[in-house]
């Protein structure tokens, strides 16, 4: 199975923060994988470092085996690197409708053909009802898929989603990672950092624990759900 | 009445034009750009300039010439420093605005220079009881028909639509595959087309351009865009709208023993509004950081 992305030795500092230390990670073709740890532990910051927001001090990021590293924002997404943000980010004042146009030029860009906007307003189809309304007007389940929508209009290589099941009430949270599934299924590649271990273990193929900046432990989702204390893994030794 | 109507029609949005072109570089830079007055001053002296030809010849060459230094103002003074901090930025737009008034006054003088350009809009026109000088209308129909371009602009074109979430969230419509480069550079050539507007229709009510002309109203258009909501750019635009109303509001039914201290009531109602809404009519979330 080829490697869609390979982080190496990825250090980042935030601030006078050094927030990554020596991170390595892939996520293969169709895979998905997870990075989950507590608050602080710099997972936000692997996926902004990832998506050019952030540059890292060292390391090596790389798609398909380019590196990706000192290239800005546009020029990964266009290279097949999507995100949908912690909170969702959906541009308010635009439109259901816009939002999704900013997305379908990258799309179209990368050899998506007309058929991807119907399929993926099939996959979410609450969108279809408020393409003219603005995208601030959206619940935060609403929100939600039309920014997972977003980024699969982009027609990424690799999916990255940091928290989506941030702010979204217990019902919903399931929806997210049932919909997570599906597009595993689909043979969409995946990277998603979230703090909702259990969930994410559960549908993911692979995980990384990330503590402090480093990661703690990595391998088999189902594995590490099964055999690891994740309370320990969260909080340390003692607990919290 | 009618007079009146019209004074504040046309001096509200003359100042709705100019706070639209500080608000959509703040939108997207985060920087109040003070030399945006610089870029209305420079507009005028190509007018002076350009006097004597077809006025639409006139007209072409400030549009052409100020959008350009619009342009050359974000390669050469503000893409360096864009990733800085935003303090550095407005620093650098001060510099900008006092490197183009100096090298303005270095070239033409300190003082004001009369400008024929306008001269045949000063005749009155007669509606009904109302005697109204042919610039307000000019400048009334020029703004509703810019205004009207602009909102095509942003809602109908690519480029607009990319305009608009580069203002709202700079960062995620990167993210999205919006080219910052280009938007920013749409955004600078925009405001510069706005400052042309602008200066055309300033120097065709007052006649005179001076190295000066520019200070008054950048100040105007921040006080706008701050009334309207930093980031939005309907706020702006009616923020400089009703400032310009209240000045004609205040001029009209100030006794005349204290006319003098009309921009003082001006800006104590700039102040109450501000007290009410200390985000601006429409404040937005604008303010958040810029990465």
């Amino acid at each position: 199975m080829t490697s869609v992305l390979q982080v190496e030795s990825l250090t980042v500092n935030y601030g006078s923060v050094r927030a990554l230390r020596g991170v390595s990670l892939e996520v293969k073709e169709g895979q998905m994988a997870t990075v989950i740890g507590p608050n602080g532990a710099g997972k936000s910051t692997l996926l902004w470092t990832i998506c050019g927001v952030l540059s890292p001090e060292g390391g090596r990021i790389a798609l398909r085996g380019d590196s990706v590293v000192g290239l800005t924002p546009e020029a990964i997404v266009g290279k097949g690197i999507a995100i949908v943000p912690e909170g969702r980010h959906v541009l308010p004042s635009l439109t259901v409708g816009e939002n999704l146009q900013l997305a379908r030029t990258v799309g179209r860009k990368r050899g998506a053909g007309e058929d991807l906007l119907d399929r993926t307003l099939q996959r979410f189809p609450v969108l279809s009802d408020r393409l003219s309304s603005p995208a601030g007007q959206l619940s935060g389940g609403e929100a939600q898929q039309l920014a997972i929508a977003r980024a699969l209009l982009m027609k990424p290589d690799i999916l990255l989603l940091d928290e989506p099941s941030f702010g979204l009430a217990p019902l919903l949270v399931e929806g997210v990672f049932e919909e997570l599934s599906s597009l595993r299924e689909d043979g969409m590649t995946i990277l998603v950092v979230e703090q909702n271990a259990g969930e994410a273990l559960e549908v993911a193929d692979t995980a990384y624990i990330l503590s402090g900046g480093e990661v703690e432990t990595s391998g088999d989702a189902q594995q590490i759900l099964e055999e690891t204390d994740l309370t320990t893994a969260y909080f340390g030794k003692e607990g919290a | 009445m009618l007079q009146h109507i019209l004074d504040a029609t046309s001096t509200g949005s003359l100042y709705a034009v100019v706070a639209l072109g500080i608000a959509l570089v703040f939108g997207v830079m985060k920087l109040v750009n003070f030399a945006y007055g610089e870029l209305l001053m420079v507009g005028g002296f190509i007018i002076l300039l350009t006097e004597g030809l077809p006025w639409p010849i006139v007209v072409l060459c400030t549009l052409v010439g100020v959008a350009a230094l619009a342009f050359l103002m974000e390669r050469i003074a503000f893409r360096p420093v864009r990733e800085a901090d935003p303090t550095t930025m407005l620093i650098t737009s001060f510099a900008v605005a006092i490197l183009i008034q100096n090298v303005m006054v270095w070239i033409s003088g300190r003082r004001a220079k009369g400008v024929s350009f306008g001269n045949a809009l000063a005749e009155p026109v007669h509606i009904g009881s109302a005697s109204v000088p042919i610039v307000e209308l000019v400048t009334i129909g020029v703004i509703v028909a810019v205004l009207i371009g602009f909102v095509f602009l942003l809602q109908k074109t690519e480029t607009g639509v990319q305009m608009r979430a580069a203002a709202e969230d700079f960062r995620m419509a990167r993210l999205l595959g919006v080219n910052a480069n280009w938007v920013i550079v749409a955004t600078f050539v925009a405001s510069g087309l706005l400052a042309a507007v602008a200066s055309l229709l300033l120097l065709a009510t007052t006649g005179a351009v001076s190295p000066y002309i520019g200070l008054t109203p950048v100040l105007i258009g921040f006080v706008a865009t701050v009334i309207g909501g930093m980031g939005s750019l309907v706020g702006a635009a009616v923020g400089g709208f009703l400032l310009g109303v209240a000045t004609v509001v205040f001029q009209v039914a100030l006794p005349d023993s204290i006319q003098s201290y009309r921009d003082a009531f001006v800006y104590s109602s700039v102040i109450l509004v501000l007290l009410i809404r200390p985000n601006g009519l429409f404040g937005s979330k604008a303010l958040e950081e810029r990465v």
